[in-house]
């Protein structure tokens, strides 16, 4: 369903240097799987999320979603992605239902089928109750849930997700981690960038560790624990950081 | 950057999956629902309500109350002046009238109220330097009320009266004249008061007048041969003709409604744009399927509406004001504020909201913050002010240099249609110049509004936004041929009025000058513009060889267009339309007279050939490219053909109106060629030709006399003439349609 290959993303810098951000990055993710992209701040993950979904041009190499090159032909991308971001904002003087229909009306879904969907999304997030408030009433945990209804309310079969639980509590990051599982369940092809680790070892199949734009290693974590010596992903990802032993040494890691 | 072998990615699938369209087509609904939410967003906040509505109806009672004070205080009022008995009243008002008369400032009023046995005759004011009208004098242009007060001083301090009189031992003075009158008084003027002391130096005035009067009167009964000043001074006004009408209040009023309508937009095109992006919704909008020029469009739409409201309610209360102050008069002159002025005044409006929200969307496109937005745009705001201000000088004339300055045009206009002055072709002027800014300006926020550089840099400079593309490219943008259609615009009025003026200079000289002029400004700034975005010379202006019948074909038309063309001038002025004074006209009948005298080649290269191959590689090579490459083919003529007729409103001499439709329907043919022919080639051909036999007609105009044809004096051509003309046409037409090139070698679409 995904499909990332060489993937390299140059920003320009003053007096004519260049932040290499994302440097030949290739993965791939399949329908009804959730991939973990791992990464310190600063690592790349965003920026690699931005060019899957065509809001950013490569500066080498390419990606596609459900066989379609995000650089190429980017409506056809975004309307089959949702993207979830800790930053995204809600529109404050718009009711959830308003705010839910325009984007709905973004992606092209028609008016009665738009709010059928708002009405199924409103029961399995728990928003019936808050449905018609002002977004700006809202807390963070149902600001999260509003942008979750908002990134499927087109019935996207691929979530981005960005660091989905950033600056929820304990209970708040527990429903969203329900969430990605039933997106799994639904078949949809997921990525979620996060440095929860905890959180990812419950939430995603396969794994993929970015360290300065480089993705160093990528697998299941049966395979980074044997390829590793490590046990969890919090030990892998201090090796990556450098507090422990550099992961420089390991082999490249080969795209599935 | 070279792609490796192994990126290549599979043949992208043709199935699509359901609810996916091949092309993304957003019917015009979706612009109103997109709009109605930005309208929905921004007018259900506190801050566009305050703007909207607390504003204006706070500031319009305001300003109008400050405009009586400072209108009565320049123009006028009734004089109250205050006494202590009713003696004293009868007495001093007589007096007051008698000397009001005697100095010319109340001809058409009735005679002074007469006193108990008519002391001086009240009948006309005798024939003498003190009784006639002064020029150059002020007068008031109300009349001398005089009231009975107990307390003078207190009335004059309490503001009930304007001055006050108090007599020492008043007795009314003998009706006869037979004896001398004495009275003496105190004339109690309020300190710091304007109109108190106006009115006591009109009262001093005419006491003045009518003491003279009286004097002359006791003289005369004396028969002591002697007037009464024996040497007297008259006060007469001249005026400089060039110096333009007088310092006008009128011009306040469009400037206040400018600087309300740019409040209004202002907080919308930045919440719409830096706030959106401030509160993360930038980022989910942009990656909707949706064109970010639809997004920005429906914000713009959204702006220019709460714009147009702030307008509008301006309006509204600014004219309520002027109803309910009684200022129509005093401000708008006799007319008063008529209702078609208001509608004009709003069309106006609606142009310069256009125009300004497109600006302040570009800007606001830029910033990463509302805070950073409101730096930016507040001295915008204030460097708005100053041509604004500008305007309501006095002698500031809506010109062909004024007429091109952005938000000046649009004050100078809305006070001539105030002033029921305003000129057509002028007007003309500032609305094709407006909109073109307005296009330009949209252009940029196109550019800006989401763009990567925009968006996820934290470090973006202005460079960075107008870096030229990694690729070359085959056509310009639209918006960067808006950009230098906005820049030639003012360029080539400027330059063309300041060649005309260039008195040192002798004809000829002009004529090389201004055929440079216009080979840099057509030529030079498209390729400027070329080089900057990488677009290649040969397919940017589509250098490409045309088929043989096209270059045939254009031959004909260029040989024969100029009669038809010369129809449409002549039906024009049998209809009235024309913008030229009689001396515009006259100074350009001179000018062809001088023709005969020069080179017939300078005249033909000069005149037809250079303008002829710079404006076609301009219009029809690179802002036709640019604009096929995004519109329909069709609609790319028209365009180009509009943006040509446009620039030739500009004459010499002034603002030619009847240069339009000639012009717009040579566009049209030269986009018509270019289209069918795939090349600019054609159409320089074409154009060469016609400007060259309109030049050599004009510069060889006699010897046409002698054949009976008479170009010069706009008469209708010779039926035989014109029907071979028309042959012509219809040959070359068909040679041009015999073989087309594929659209597809320009790359177009």
């Amino acid at each position: 369903m995904i499909e990332v290959r060489e993937l390299s993303k140059r920003f320009p810098l003053a007096g004519g240097q260049e932040l290499l951000a994302v440097d030949n990055v290739s993965f791939s993710v399949s329908a009804g799987e959730v991939y973990g992209l791992l990464g310190p701040n600063g690592a790349g993950k965003t920026t690699t999320l931005r060019m899957i979904l065509g809001l950013l041009a490569p500066s080498h190499g390419y990606s596609m979603v459900a066989g379609y090159r995000s650089s190429e032909q980017p409506d056809e991308v975004k309307r089959r992605v949702g993207l979830v971001s800790a930053t995204a904002g809600i529109y404050h003087w718009l009711s959830v239902r308003e705010m839910l229909l325009f984007f709905a009306d973004l992606y092209g879904v028609a008016l009665e089928q738009a709010e059928m969907r708002i009405e199924r999304l409103a029961h399995w997030l728990g928003m019936g109750d808050y449905l018609d408030r002002r977004c700006a009433t809202l807390s963070t945990g149902q600001r999260q849930r509003v942008n979750f209804a908002r990134a499927l309310v087109h019935d996207p079969p691929v979530l981005l997700l960005d660091e989905p639980t950033l600056g929820l509590d304990v209970i708040g990051s527990q429903v969203v981690l329900e969430f990605v599982a039933q997106l799994r369940a639904q078949q949809r092809a997921v990525i979620v960038t996060t440095h929860r680790l905890d959180e990812a070892e419950r939430l995603c199949q396969r794994f993929g560790l970015l360290h300065r734009g480089r993705l160093v290693i990528e697998g299941t974590l049966a395979d980074l624990q044997a390829r590793t010596q490590c046990t969890t992903l919090v030990e892998m990802f201090l090796k990556l950081a450098g507090v422990g032993p550099g992961l420089q040494s390991l082999p490249p890691a080969e795209a599935s | 950057m070279e792609q490796s072998q192994n990126a290549r990615e599979p043949a992208a699938p043709r199935a699509l999956p359901p609810g996916g369209g091949a092309r993304h087509r957003l019917p015009l609904g979706r612009y109103r629902r997109l709009a109605a939410k930005e309208l929905r967003e921004i007018l259900r906040d506190r801050r566009t309500i305050v703007t909207l509505l607390v504003m204006p109806l706070l500031l319009y009672p305001l300003l109008g109350l400050a405009c009586r004070q400072f209108v009565l205080a320049r123009r006028g009022y009734d004089m109250i002046v205050g006494v202590m008995s009713e003696e004293e009243r009868r007495f001093v008002q007589y007096y007051l009238d008698l000397g009001a008369r005697q100095r010319g400032w109340f001809e058409e009023r009735s005679a002074p109220e007469p006193l108990e046995g008519e002391p001086i005759s009240a009948g006309p004011a005798r024939t003498s330097p003190t009784q006639q009208p002064h020029t150059g004098e002020r007068r008031p242009s109300g009349r001398f009320l005089v009231v009975i007060c107990t307390d003078v001083d207190r009335a004059v301090r309490n503001y009930q009266v304007h001055v006050g009189l108090r007599f020492r031992d008043f007795a009314m003075p003998d009706p006869s004249l037979l004896r001398p009158v004495a009275l003496d008084a105190d004339l109690v003027v309020l300190e710091g008061s304007a109109s108190s002391v106006q009115t006591a130096e009109f009262v001093e005035a005419a006491f003045q007048a009518a003491n003279t009067r009286v004097l002359e009167e006791r003289l005369r009964l004396l028969r002591v041969p002697q007037r009464a000043v024996p040497v007297q001074t008259r006060r007469t006004a001249v005026r400089d003709p060039e110096a333009g009408p007088p310092f006008s209040l009128v011009a306040l009023a469009p400037l206040v409604l400018i600087l309300m309508t740019i409040t209004g937009a202002v907080y919308p095109a930045i919440d719409l744009t830096a706030g959106e992006r401030e509160r993360g919704t930038l980022e989910v909008l942009v990656a909707a399927p949706v064109p970010r020029m639809t997004l920005l469009l429906a914000k713009y739409l959204a702006v220019v509406v709460v714009a147009c409201l702030t307008a509008a309610m301006n309006l509204v209360m600014m004219t309520a004001t002027v109803v309910a102050l009684g200022l129509g008069n005093l401000l708008f002159g006799e007319e008063g504020l008529r209702a078609v002025t208001v509608l004009e005044v709003s069309l106006l409006l609606l142009l310069f909201a256009a125009f300004f929200s497109a600006v302040l969307l570009a800007v606001a496109s830029f910033a990463h913050s509302f805070k950073e937005a409101q730096a930016y745009l507040v001295p915008l705001m204030l460097v708005s002010i100053a041509p604004g201000l500008a305007g309501i000088l006095p002698g500031l004339e809506l010109r062909g240099g004024t007429a091109i300055i952005p938000l000046l045009n649009i004050v100078l206009l809305s006070r001539d249609l105030l002033e029921h002055r305003a000129e057509l072709g002028a007007a003309v002027l500032v609305v094709a110049s407006t909109m073109l800014y307005a296009l330009a300006a949209v252009g940029v926020a196109a550019r800006l509004f989401g763009a990567e550089a925009v968006l996820y840099s934290a470090r973006t400079g202005w460079g960075d936004v107008f870096r030229p593309p990694a690729q070359p490219q085959q056509h310009g943008t639209p918006s960067a041929s808006v950009l230098v259609l906005a820049l030639l615009f003012p360029t080539h009025l400027l330059a063309t009025q300041l060649l005309a003026l260039w008195l040192p200079w002798s004809l000829g000289d002009k004529l090389v000058a201004a055929a440079a002029v216009t080979a840099l400004i057509f030529g030079g700034v498209p390729l400027v513009a070329m080089r900057l975005g990488r677009v290649r010379l040969r397919s940017g202006l589509a250098l490409h060889p045309p088929p043989w019948t096209a270059v045939a074909g254009a031959m004909l038309l260029g040989i024969s267009l100029w009669t038809l063309a010369h129809e449409v001038v002549v039906w024009e002025q049998e209809l009235g339309v024309f913008t030229l004074d009689q001396a515009a006209r006259d100074r350009a009948a001179a000018l062809v007279s001088l023709l005969g005298e020069l080179p017939l080649w300078l005249v033909v290269l000069a005149l037809g050939v250079t303008p002829a191959v710079f404006e076609e590689f301009c219009f029809r090579g690179y802002v036709y490219g640019s604009l096929a490459a995004r519109l329909s083919p069709r609609a790319a003529v028209c365009v180009t053909a509009l943006l040509f007729g446009a620039f030739h409103l500009v004459a010499a001499h002034g603002v030619a109106i009847e240069r339009l439709l000639p012009s717009t329907l040579l566009g049209l043919v030269l986009g018509w060629l270019r289209l069918h022919s795939g090349s600019v080639w054609p159409g320089v051909l074409l154009h060469a030709l016609h400007n060259g036999l309109l030049a050599a007609a004009a510069a060889r105009v006699e010897l046409l006399k002698e054949w009976g044809v008479g170009l010069e004096s706009r008469e209708h051509l010779p039926w035989t003439w014109l029907a071979a003309g028309l042959s012509a046409v219809l040959a070359g037409a068909a040679l041009v349609m015999l073989r087309r090139r594929p659209a597809a070698c320009d790359g177009e679409r």
